[in-house]
């Protein structure tokens, strides 16, 4: 390895090693050194200018030689963890009740594991694979869904009644983990237009993933790619795209640290998401539900 | 350099303060020898010596800097004075010096005052709770510290108003000194027939202990090594009855009044618990908490966590502000988000430790 990239290398650990990302994915720690990386773009390029680290770089190249070394030690973070979600959500041994044709639950998991490798090629994509990544990592799904099950109040009703998911509380789990990790898929196709993702969109987008991702369940599918859809304006969006819309959006909801006098941090966020529903396009009542589960469990 | 003392050390010094005064008043309770009660009472006189010259440390430092009116005003020396001086010269200074040199200075009268100025003695928690307050400083200290010297202040007045009314109200000390006057008088009436009245005089009051005209002993209770082992200065009252001088025992009321000193030392222990182990984290949780949750969500960009608003306080004025705050600000918070927030990184956490500057030397 020449010494320039070496020294960017070590810059690019350093970053990502910082005790103050602790906790965040391979994807969010990344996030946090482009952040610096442009939010404190002056300071940063004279670090690097100074002896020791690149002086010998342009300023542009510089960067770019950093940001490439961040994104390598990020794959590098990222691989057995994907590896990891996918063999756990990327088989869909339930998906016989999903639908009629039969799953070959290994050529899925192949599927899913191309796609989210193509995924990490695009700069866009990459941000767009953060949120969700975070909310599977963290198990939102895996923490909230069971209790869901268990109050069989709005949630379980309309999984349950208005979407006829045959599937129990970690297989649903397991449905919008996966989902999840498909989300950023539709990145695949091109990039929605600025507007928001409309209905159409959403359904040509989900004809093409359909397209390169033929043995997935199509109920996941649906699920991820509809997760971009409002709530407000959309009725028949189904109960599992609202909940990955909404896990993904609380992807961020633990990072912050507990504060006396204060909710834990998940409450705080799905209180405050609540009175944001419309404007977020989250599911208010889901919201509220996942609010009261979260206040009694402390979280 | 006026300015106080370590915490620690006042700490440690109203501990001891506090723990002996306990013991005085244990050692009265407990009827220890004579012996022990003096050592008690001895810690206490340079317990007192401390806290006086600590005060008039503070004092000639604060004069050198031309501000012994802030010192004596604001930054509270007169609590310092209070709960030193008076101690020193009416109480444990006079009882000192007698047992020391001998001197008599110990008088009825000065009994009297160092009953009330032993109650200052109340006031030394206080001190701490102020002392607490300038380390943390916060409203929740803040009024902690003030409720404590007031109840303190409520607790000692209350304790000097009873030492001050003890002989006048009704109860064992008031019938112990009417019954000793009644002995003394009844002793000066039957001067003629003395050697009669003297064994019903004995019998019909125990605490006569002993009777003396001029230097003949006509009468004493004990041996003198029963004197010397249980009485102290303040365990016996003298009278004069014509010729005669009357020695009366009054340890009863004396332990009644440590009774009643421990029983107020103890209000103001529990008191100074209730409010630093009870009232202090409540008033934090109720006010300054959510207050301080407030200030970071209005302050901080990455700060967005809601305060939480007990059910039962939702119409308090700090929970209705929290719930606006959670309500109203949080969500336009949220809303209203331009531009980037900010990296939780710093160019510091990119700086490398040893950075290979070694190589590029010119």
């Amino acid at each position: 390895m020449e010494p320039e990239r070496a020294r960017a290398a070590a810059v690019a650990l350093r970053l990502l090693a910082s005790p103050a990302l602790a906790g965040l994915t391979p994807l969010e720690k990344e996030e946090q050194a482009l952040l610096l990386l442009r939010s404190r773009a002056a300071e940063m390029a004279e670090l690097l200018a100074g002896k020791g680290y690149l002086p010998e770089l342009s300023r542009e190249r510089s960067r770019k030689l950093l940001l490439e070394e961040l994104r390598r030690e990020s794959d590098r973070e990222l691989e057995p963890l994907l590896e990891a979600l996918v063999a756990r959500d990327g088989t869909f041994p339930f998906a016989a009740r999903l639908q009629n044709t039969p799953i070959a639950g290994e050529r899925c998991r192949e599927e899913m594991a191309s796609l989210l490798a193509r995924l990490l090629q695009s700069e866009r994509a990459r941000a767009a694979l953060s949120a969700p990544l975070a909310a599977v990592q963290r198990d939102l799904p895996g923490r909230y869904l069971p209790i869901c099950f268990t109050d069989q109040k709005y949630v379980h009703f309309e999984l349950t009644k208005m979407e006829r998911l045959r599937l129990g509380a970690g297989e649903t789990a397991s449905l919008v983990r996966a989902a999840l990790l498909l989300r950023a898929g539709i990145f695949l196709t091109g990039t929605p237009q600025s507007g928001g993702l409309g209905p159409r969109y959403a359904s040509e987008a989900q004809a093409l993933l359909r397209g390169e991702l033929k043995s997935l369940p199509q109920a996941a599918l649906r699920s991820a790619v509809m997760s971009h859809l409002p709530c407000r304006g959309n009725p028949l969006l189904p109960a599992s795209a609202r909940l990955t819309a909404l896990f993904a959006a609380a992807s961020r909801a633990g990072t912050a640290g507990p504060a006396r006098g204060a909710l834990p941090p998940e409450t705080s966020w799905w209180g405050v998401a609540r009175r944001n529903a419309g404007y977020h396009g989250l599911d208010e009542s889901m919201l509220e539900e996942m609010r009261g589960i979260a206040a009694r469990n402390g979280w | 350099m006026t300015r106080r003392l370590p915490l620690a050390l006042l700490a440690a010094a109203i501990g001891l303060a506090v723990a002996q005064a306990l013991l005085e008043d244990v050692s009265v309770l407990a009827a220890w020898p004579v012996a022990q009660r003096q050592a008690v009472r001895l810690a206490g006189f340079f317990l007192d010596l401390y806290f006086t010259s600590e005060f008039l440390a503070r004092l000639g430092l604060a004069l050198g800097e031309g501000r012994a009116g802030s010192y004596l005003g604001r930054e509270r020396g007169w609590l310092d004075f209070l709960a030193g001086a008076p101690l020193l010269v009416l109480a444990s200074g006079p009882w000192a010096v007698d047992l020391l040199f001998g001197t008599g200075l110990v008088t009825a009268g000065l009994l009297a005052a160092a009953r009330i100025a032993r109650a200052l003695r109340l006031l030394r928690p206080a001190r701490l709770a102020f002392g607490l307050r300038d380390g943390a400083p916060g409203m929740a200290a803040r009024h902690a510290s003030l409720l404590t010297f007031l109840g303190s202040a409520l607790l000692a007045l209350g304790l000097a108003a009873a030492a001050l009314t003890a002989p006048l109200r009704p109860g064992l000390e008031r019938e112990l000194g009417r019954r000793q006057e009644l002995t003394a008088a009844g002793l000066q009436q039957a001067a003629a027939r003395r050697a009669a009245w003297l064994p019903a005089a004995v019998r019909s009051d125990p605490s006569l202990l002993v009777v003396r005209e001029g230097r003949a002993t006509l009468y004493s209770r004990h041996s003198d090594a029963v004197y010397d082992r249980e009485f102290a200065a303040g365990d016996y009252r003298y009278l004069r009855a014509g010729d005669l001088e009357l020695f009366l025992d009054i340890r009863p009321a004396v332990s009644e009044a440590a009774a009643q000193d421990l029983l107020f030392q103890l209000l103001v222990l529990l008191l100074l618990a209730g409010l630093f182990g009870f009232y202090a984290p409540h008033f934090a949780r109720v006010v300054t908490d959510p207050l301080e949750v407030m200030r970071r969500g209005l302050t901080e960009d990455g700060f967005n966590l809601q305060v939480r608003v007990p059910e039962d306080r939702r119409e308090e004025e700090v929970f209705r502000l929290a719930r606006e705050y959670n309500e109203h600000w949080l969500p336009l918070k949220d809303r209203d988000r331009r531009g980037e927030p900010p990296s939780l990184l710093t160019p510091e956490d990119a700086r490398l430790a040893e950075p290979e500057s070694k190589e590029g030397g010119a």
